[in-house]
């Protein structure tokens, strides 16, 4: 009976935390506040100031929107290794490893299931998450703006 | 003799179990098509604004082929078979162009939804597309 309590316990704590953990999402736009959307639903008003709580599942899809248009966005793919950080516009992968966040989570699920399950299942409930994600906005620097007005050479 | 009287009872047996079997193909022809629930999506010609015609016609093409793969909804030449409408916009901005989605009920022009984002250059419709097809278009 005490073993059964001390489970549920650890499930609440867990359950609490994992309602806690949040990924702080920025714009490299200095001077203007974006909307941000977490998995097209809409989260923060401002990315000046803006926590996002941790999503279920294994991606993260956040997206950057100011006067209605979507200006930037960033993918977090999560796994049991790590997490991969992928923008889309600019195209550009970073990866990582960092426990931070969802660690909180991981343990607490990890211990509680670790009396009941192998001891290697705690390794495999332990998520990773970024604590900050940087969602690119700004148009590219390198290069003229394309000249949309002209025929499309790929034509 | 009781073989030849019987014959056209059996006739008449085939003959129900044969509407039978037809009713029972259309009813699951229906009940499949409901449960599908695929709308019938017209896509006009892209309207563009400061933007060559040729990136409307390319950015067309390439959600055509998107929403092919993605499978959600059914694609249509004629407004007029259509539940849905999925007008195209290419709109120029400052920084590069807007890509403009919008979804109406064919019936009375309702806006259903609307997705907006920005794009540099051509090979930015590719990421938007896959992604509008995938999570939106329905």
């Amino acid at each position: 009976m005490k073993r059964f309590l001390l489970i549920l316990a650890m499930l609440a704590g867990s359950a609490a935390l994992y309602g806690c953990a949040t990924v702080k999402v920025e714009v490299d736009d200095a001077h203007e506040g974006y909307a941000i959307y977490s998995n097209g639903k809409k989260v923060c008003n401002d990315s000046r100031n803006c926590h996002v709580p941790v999503a279920g599942g294994d991606e993260m899809y956040l997206e950057a929107e100011k006067n209605g248009v979507v200006y930037g966005e960033a993918v977090i793919h999560r796994g049991d290794g790590g997490y991969r950080t992928q923008t889309i516009l600019h195209r550009g992968t970073a990866e990582g490893a960092t426990k931070v966040a969802v660690k909180a989570v991981g343990t607490p699920l990890g211990l509680a299931a670790g009396l009941l399950q192998p001891l290697e299942y705690i390794t495999t409930t332990t998520e990773y998450f970024p604590t900050e994600v940087m969602i690119p906005v700004m148009p590219p620097e390198s290069g003229e703006k394309y000249p949309w007005d002209q025929p499309d050479p790929s034509k | 003799m009781l073989k030849n009287a019987l014959k056209p009872h059996y006739n008449s047996i085939f003959m129900h179990m044969n509407s039978l079997v037809r009713c029972g193909f259309m009813a699951i022809l229906l009940c499949s098509a409901m449960l599908c629930g695929c709308a019938k999506v017209y896509m006009p010609p892209v309207q563009v604004e400061g933007v060559h015609p040729d990136y409307g016609e390319r950015l067309r093409v390439l959600t055509k082929q998107y929403v092919v793969i993605d499978d959600h909804v059914t694609l249509v030449d004629d407004v007029q078979q259509s539940d849905r409408t999925l007008q195209l916009q290419l709109l120029r901005d400052t920084a590069g162009v807007v890509v403009v989605f919008e979804m109406r009920e064919s019936k009375d022009g309702s806006l259903i939804w609307a997705y907006r984002h920005i794009a540099y250059d051509p090979n930015d419709f590719i990421p938007i597309v896959s992604r509008v097809s995938k999570e939106k278009i329905r």
